[in-house]
């Protein structure tokens, strides 16, 4: 039996939910047992969202018992085999989650709070940077990947709303998914069908190698 | 697709916990479904009210609270049909009059989802109503898994039945938020769309015989007798082991134990896990208890368990050694890692790999761990390993309310006491308006505003309400304060939807999504109804203007109310996207004009209005076209006249 245990996060609005959603389903239709969890609520008014994906897949003869199958969707302290942050400072606010086995992509894109507008104006808010950022997750796990998808999707899609497929894409790409590029394509729409694809194949190499590194 | 209608017996599908309960409910053919929204247990109505067209004969309702929503339910139970409800914490709060009683009475085929919040990411209380049960001597289930959600609402109704009493599923927001696997089970092809009497409606409701002396003796007998069936119930069974020590436990706690003892690599614990946990059967858990040298008893929220299985072990005179809240603490949210923390410690054992990187205090104290944990929705909890900005909830662009607190603010510059209540709007407390010093419960803000209003003649009291909750449990105190004259002023927030729960329709509903008129009421007019004098209607799109009403008002004596009226904008962009309607005008900020004087970007602060940098490299205020809604509130707000409305080029000729 072996579990995958996925851990999402970002900023309420931008698909979070929705890539939980696209994750959970790619695994049950390649006959896992799926288990997930997710922010509901104001996460869709600009607070952190997070969403939880566990994956389970039986070997052969084997069949699940009360001892050793998942019950919770929520993944662990330690837990997370990948995270998928889709904002630079969501991915410190659930570090936690890492070990040194978890592997990050980490989307180089950042949301500043848009609630503390006195705290911007007297530049008391300190953002971290990409470099900070990275910096500390390194102290959990050598395996970081950052990718900047937001602009890929803005350069390509004239917006922001194809991060998450190109999310997927890379992954998909660097073997940090355990799923297959057609199911998790057969569940996609339009543009995000190609932006997928994108992320997977990179439009040009040096694109790709610039883009996710 | 939605899984509520698929007709493939045994096919297994993914599916939240809420849908699991809903289709449960269809499954066993219930008759009548009322609710009234509240997170987390919105999901299970919704998602009937998303295809009741499909489903006839079958009866829903949104209704106006959770005690009519309650005893509509009791009523069509005695009209012969199998009802359910569902109701988040509180609202089981305002159900229970209803409950109380008809328990002297007997009702079957009843079953009430109670969606409870550990960690209250979306309540404004932690309380474990399960305590409610020995109260009201009614039966309480808890499933620990999406399939059991489903499977336990078919027990139920059949138990229901059998013992003529509601049966209540209490269920936290991990399980009727998350997802899980689903076998499905046989849909019925109709809904009973009538009933006939139940028989015992004859013997003891009618005639106004539900409150008459004896029957608190039928109700304990009857209990008595579920106690007797728990003994023998396969929904309570036990997971052997050969350790010396077990573990009791339910619900969702029974997940986080047998991960948590995975995690710790405890592969031989004996576990009981109830699936009834009220009333429990001395013998089934006096069985267990027998042979141990110590029981765990791992439940989430305070100890109800561990109260009953300690005097069950007294009665017994079973010494064995019990331990429960004294090691896994009744505040927050319960999570696997923090039932392995709490029985690490509590057994001297050494923590596992996984946990090496978490600081002390967390172990130490793993309430906050479970706030951690639980994906904090306010953004401003310190979090194990990293800082992270504060990122708190704030108005949508485009929201009505935003309008309102900057006229508010404005108007009374802050030299007011503020009397809040349950919405959206509840997010004015928090920056930039700061408006907001008390929040009791559902309709609670006007009546507390009275009793504030008759001991500080100095300050105005202004009461906030939204629309929905308005006609929760804002109308008699509207009466109230109308017939008793309390000099309070009260601003409704109608943005015609109960928006915060996730848009569901309420009387003050104009227009659904897809552009179909619904029954609307009036609230200005439902107000002067009920003797209020002096009431305005306002456009929040417009904060100068609301201002200067919200000054008159104040000068007003005794009761007075303002309607602020304006669509909750995520909606009305649903609508607009529906119906193909584009927006006519673009917003744009001339930095000629624009002195950087902060009131649309601070003061009002709208999160389309975003701080840039000009082409020369000096500080503009610009709006992000991608986020703006065009609702105008800005250029009613700027001194400078540096907000420009300008047509839409393309959209607006393809129009013509």
């Amino acid at each position: 039996m072996r579990h995958f245990n996925i851990i999402i996060c970002g900023v309420g609005g931008t698909g979070v939910i929705g890539l939980g959603e696209l994750l959970r389903e790619a695994a049950r239709l390649e006959g896992c047992r799926v288990l997930s969890a997710e922010t509901r609520g104001s996460g869709q008014r600009g607070g952190p969202a997070t969403a939880s994906v566990r994956y389970t897949t039986l070997d052969e003869n084997e069949d699940y018992t009360d001892r050793t199958a998942l019950w919770s969707g929520s993944v662990g302290v330690g837990g997370a085999d990948l995270m998928i942050a889709t904002e630079v400072a969501e991915a410190l606010r659930n570090a936690h989650y890492l070990s040194e086995k978890s592997r990050v992509i980490l989307n180089t894109f950042t949301l500043m709070p848009k609630q503390t507008r006195q705290e911007m104006k007297s530049k008391s808010l300190k953002y971290p940077s990409i470099e900070e950022v990275v910096a500390l997750l390194h102290k959990l796990t050598p395996h970081v990947y950052m990718a900047n998808a937001s602009d890929m999707s803005m350069k390509h899609f004239g917006s922001y709303r194809m991060t998450n497929a190109l999310l997927v894409g890379l992954a998909l790409a660097r073997g940090l998914l355990p799923l297959k590029k057609d199911i998790v394509k057969s569940l996609l729409q339009g543009d995000a069908k190609d932006a997928l694809e994108l992320g997977f194949q990179g439009q040009s190499r040096s694109e790709s190698e610039q883009n996710f590194h | 697709m939605g899984i509520l209608t698929i007709r493939e017996p045994w096919k297994k599908v993914l599916a939240t916990g809420a849908e699991a309960f809903a289709r449960g409910a269809l499954e066993a053919g219930i008759g009548y479904f009322a609710t009234y929204p509240g997170t987390p247990a919105s999901g299970v109505g919704d998602s009937i009210a998303e295809i009741q067209k499909e489903l006839k004969g079958l009866y829903f309702e949104y209704s106006m609270n959770e005690k009519i929503a309650t005893e509509g339910a009791i009523g069509a139970a005695w009209g012969g049909v199998r009802a359910m409800v569902a109701m988040k914490l509180a609202g089981f709060n305002v159900a229970t009059d209803a409950l109380f009683t008809v328990s002297r009475g007997e009702v079957s085929g009843l079953v009430i989802v109670h969606g409870s919040d550990p960690g209250q990411q979306s309540s404004g209380t932690e309380q474990d109503n399960r305590f409610y049960a020995p109260f009201m001597h009614y039966p309480v289930l808890q499933p620990s898994s999406v399939q059991e959600a489903k499977d336990f609402v078919i027990k139920a109704f059949e138990l229901s039945e059998r013992f003529t009493l509601p049966f209540i599923l209490d269920t936290p927001s991990a399980l009727l938020h998350g997802s899980g696997e689903l076998e499905l089970g046989i849909l019925p092809k109709t809904f009973p769309s009538t009933g006939k009497l139940r028989p015992h409606f004859e013997k003891t409701v009618h005639d106004v015989n539900l409150g008459r002396p004896g029957r608190h003796k039928v109700l304990l007998n009857r209990e008595a007798e579920v106690k007797e069936y728990a003994t023998e119930s396969d929904l309570n069974r036990v997971i052997e082991g050969d350790a010396d020590w077990g573990i009791i436990t339910c619900g969702m706690a029974f997940g986080y134990t047998m991960e948590a003892l995975d995690i710790l690599g405890l592969k031989n614990v004996s576990v009981l896990k109830l699936g009834m946990v009220y009333p429990l059967s001395p013998h089934c858990v006096g069985k267990f208890l027998k042979g141990l040298k110590r029981v765990v008893i791992v439940e989430e929220g305070e100890g109800f368990l561990e109260g009953q299985i300690k005097a069950i072990a007294y009665d017994l005179g079973l010494k064995v050694p019990l331990v429960g809240k004294e090691w896994i603490s009744p505040v927050g949210m319960l999570s696997s890692s923090r039932v392995a923390v709490d029985l690490s410690k509590g057994l001297g054992l050494l923590l596992p790999r996984q946990f090496k990187n978490l600081p002390g205090e967390f172990i130490e104290d793993t309430e906050r761990l479970a706030g951690s944990l639980a994906f904090p929705s306010g953004g401003s909890i310190p979090m194990p390993l990293f800082d992270a900005p504060r990122r708190v909830r704030t108005f949508c662009v485009g929201c009505p309310h935003r309008g309102s607190a900057y006229a508010i603010k404005k108007a009374t510059k802050g030299k007011v006491i503020v009397s809040t209540d349950i919405g959206c709007y509840a997010m004015m407390e928090g920056p930039p308006f700061q408006l907001g010093d008390f929040k009791i419960c559902m309709g609670g803000g006007i009546g507390a505003a009275q009793g504030v209003s008759r001991k500080t003649h100095d300050t105005p009291v202004i009461a906030f309400i939204g629309d929905s909750t308005l006609f929760h449990a804002g109308l008699p105190a509207v009466l109230n304060a109308a017939y008793h004259d309390a000099n309070v002023l009260l601003m409704v927030f109608d943005n015609r939807w109960t928006a915060m729960t996730g848009h569901q329709p309420t009387p003050s509903t104009e227009e659904t999504t897809d552009g179909k008129p619904l029954r609307n009421v009036d609230i200005a007019k439902l107000l002067r109804g009920l003797g209020v004098k002096w009431v305005k209607t306002v456009n929040p799109f417009q904060p100068d203007k609301v201002e200067a009403v919200i000054k008159a008002g104040l000068k007003k004596p005794g009761f007075k109310a303002i309607v602020a009226e304006g669509e909750c904008a995520l909606q009305s962009a649903r609508r607009n996207s529906v119906l193909g309607v584009k927006p006519k005008v673009t917003y744009h900020i001339d930095t000629e004009k624009c002195k950087m004087c902060d009131i649309c970007f601070v003061d009002l602060g709208c999160p389309a209005i975003v701080a840039q940098q000009a082409e020369d490299g000096s500080d503009i205020y610009a709006i992000d076209p991608g986020l703006c809604t065009q609702c105008g509130a800005c250029i009613s707000v700027c001194p400078s006249d540096a907000i420009v409305a300008s047509p839409c080029g393309r959209e607006n000729d393809e129009a013509l």
